[in-house]
């Protein structure tokens, strides 16, 4: 240290002044007593008795048992039956949380102990050992860069670092901002609505400061606040696809031109770049509720020329996902596996609902099939799944792990927890088979 | 004479050996750590609290490491970290702080004291923390970035923009060109 900096170190030492009081360790056993007995939803071992009896009370009272013998499955605090509703958003709004929900968040200390002090899901683990590393009203949408995962909340974009899902940087963003963002090597593209244009945002990845952006002026007016564009750029990002509504725009980014543009026969939910570039795969939602969605193959060297047009199943699509020989798409609460070969496609998972959406990710080679009380791999080209994880979801278990990432050789995704209103940014190991 | 509580699953936990003993001789310099994070004592002591109640369960295994310290600050700071974005609110950096240290300095004292911490409030939290783990807690900026599991060039980075900060005060910057001119 420089004397200038051991001079501020002693100022700090005569600055900061002694405590009015210590802490003593009955303060600490009062507290750990007082976490312990107040977790509202714990699993405890007498609880099957305790249903039991309740049952047999109900049965004995002549009562309306059915809903009587629902409610047994929650502990005396449990919320009401609205409770499952609870993994929703608004259910967890920093304003009716606890400051002090939960335990610390504690990032993992190899050099310490064997046993990581990082903050474990409570009651046992989630699945794969999942882990919450940060608790905060996260999207449940994850993305990331290579040395960083990407997390909103509420407005307010977090940058996470490896290992430890630290924030390492947090700025505020536009109001009218649209999730997820676009992540490529040089920046995060997030799409802000205007009325008569999306802005393109251009964020540095590191910084998250603007460094630049791109309007690409939209004939519909798209001001909803539920209505969410889609992005998508080839692997090199040299050409980016921005989908509105109807309207399919393929821009360059180095100059903001848009080079095309189509319509399509339906509002377009998905967009997703093949491995090579070569095609652009579009995810259609046909007009109307409870019709059938398609997927729509562009040809992007020939001027986004419709190779094909499939279709996919009833319902939404929310997300496309591109691998090698695959698409992977998401319709309402289920992902669907389509191989390129033959266009036929299967169900790979089931897994939405309760507010926290299904979704195919690809991270570490393979891709990442999550949903609500489900988590698996599966083989990139094949789509066979390679190994699956299950979870009940009872009591603070994570009932959820979704929107899996791999940063630096870290596993990230979001957590929820079936009756916490416990949220945020999770990290897991995954077994070998997904490895 | 131990004490015990229950865990999660209705158990009896024991107070682990040592914990009171640590607690006893520790807990005053973690509150004067915690509190040169958040600059009240409520807040600090929530802090510290809340760190001693995470090392209850792993204490076996920080005593084995003879790390329990380093651990205890290490859930204070990302604690302190994690807690910033929801008390943003309540914390209003002031030129005049409303803890007042010590009555027995004189005023020339007081004022330098009241300069430095009035600078440091108004850091932002990582920033904040990264002085703090530097120049109060004495670790080094490999000690600093394993504790807020950060990159060397990130607490460089943090520790030279919060040094920059800390000049701009006058009567901080006087005091450190003073040091300057006793070389």
């Amino acid at each position: 240290m420089t004397d200038e900096e051991h001079r501020l170190a002693a100022l700090l030492q005569q600055a900061v002044p002694q405590p009015p009081r210590s802490i003593t360790a009955e303060d600490i056993t009062a507290q750990v007593a007082r976490r312990a007995t107040a977790a509202p939803h714990r699993f405890v071992p007498w609880f099957p008795a305790l249903a039991a009896a309740c049952v047999l009370l109900v049965i004995a009272a002549a009562s309306v048992w059915l809903i009587s013998g629902h409610s047994t499955h929650s502990t005396p605090t449990a919320k009401s039956p609205s409770a499952s509703t609870s993994l929703l958003p608004t259910a967890t709004s920093p304003s009716t949380r606890p400051r002090n929900s939960g335990d610390p968040v504690v990032p993992r200390q190899s050099d310490v102990t064997a046993e990581p002090p990082t903050r474990q899901l409570p009651d046992s683990v989630g699945p794969w050992s999942a882990r919450g590393l940060y608790g905060g009203d996260l999207d449940f949408v994850l993305v990331s860069g290579p040395d960083a995962a990407y997390g909103l909340e509420g407005r307010l974009l977090d940058r996470f670092e490896p290992p430890y899902g630290n924030i390492a940087e947090q700025v505020q963003l536009d109001p009218n901002t649209r999730w997820p963002p676009l992540v490529t090597p040089r920046a995060l593209w997030l799409m802000v609505m205007t009325d008569g244009a999306i802005i393109l945002q251009m964020r540095d990845p590191h910084t998250l400061q603007k460094i630049g952006s791109l309007r690409v002026a939209t004939a519909l007016a798209f001001m909803e606040p539920n209505w969410v564009p889609v992005l998508a750029a080839n692997s090199d990002a040299s050409k980016l696809f921005l989908a509105n509504a109807n309207q399919l725009y393929s821009i360059n980014p180095a100059d903001g031109v848009v080079e095309h543009r189509m319509s399509v026969d339906g509002h377009i939910g998905g967009l997703a770049v093949s491995p090579d570039g070569s095609r652009l795969y579009v995810g259609v939602n046909a007009q109307g509720s409870g019709k059938t969605a398609s997927l729509l193959i562009l040809d992007i060297e020939r001027g986004l020329s419709t190779i094909s047009k499939t279709p996919l199943a009833d319902g939404l699509v929310t997300n496309l996902l591109a691998t090698s020989g695959a698409v992977w798409a998401t319709v309402a609460d289920t992902v669907y596996f389509m191989s390129l070969t033959d266009l036929g496609h299967r169900q790979v998972v089931t897994a939405g609902g309760g507010g926290l959406p299904a979704s195919a990710t690809l991270a570490g080679g393979v891709v990442w099939l999550t949903g609500l009380g489900s988590m698996a791999c599966a083989d990139a080209s094949t789509g066979e799944v390679r190994a699956e994880a299950r979870n009940s979801g009872w009591g603070n278990m994570a009932n959820y792990v979704g929107s899996v990432q791999l940063v630096a050789g870290h596993w990230f995704g979001t957590f929820a927890t079936n009756y916490s209103d416990d949220r945020g940014l999770a990290g897991f190991t995954p077994p070998a088979a997904c490895r | 004479m131990g004490t015990s509580a229950l865990t999660a699953r209705g158990e009896s936990l024991s107070e682990p050996s040592g914990l009171r003993q640590f607690i006893e001789t520790e807990s005053p310099a973690l509150l004067r750590f915690a509190w040169a994070l958040t600059g009240d004592w409520g807040s600090a002591e929530d802090l510290v609290q809340t760190a001693l109640v995470a090392t209850w369960p792993r204490w076996d295994s920080l005593i084995r490491a003879d790390r329990p310290e380093f651990y205890v600050r290490k859930v204070i700071v990302t604690t302190f970290l994690r807690w910033r974005r929801r008390r943003w609110n309540q914390e209003i950096p002031t030129v005049e702080l409303q803890h007042r240290p010590g009555d027995s300095d004189d005023y020339s004292a007081v004022d330098t004291r009241q300069a430095v911490l009035g600078v440091l409030m108004r850091l932002p939290p990582r920033q904040r923390a990264v002085i703090v783990l530097r120049y109060f807690a004495d670790l080094s900026e490999a000690q600093t970035a394993d504790m807020l599991g950060c990159s060397l060039g990130t607490v460089k980075r943090h520790s030279h923009d919060a040094l920059a900060r800390l000049r701009s005060e006058p009567k901080l910057a006087a005091i450190l060109l003073e040091s300057r001119s006793d070389d």
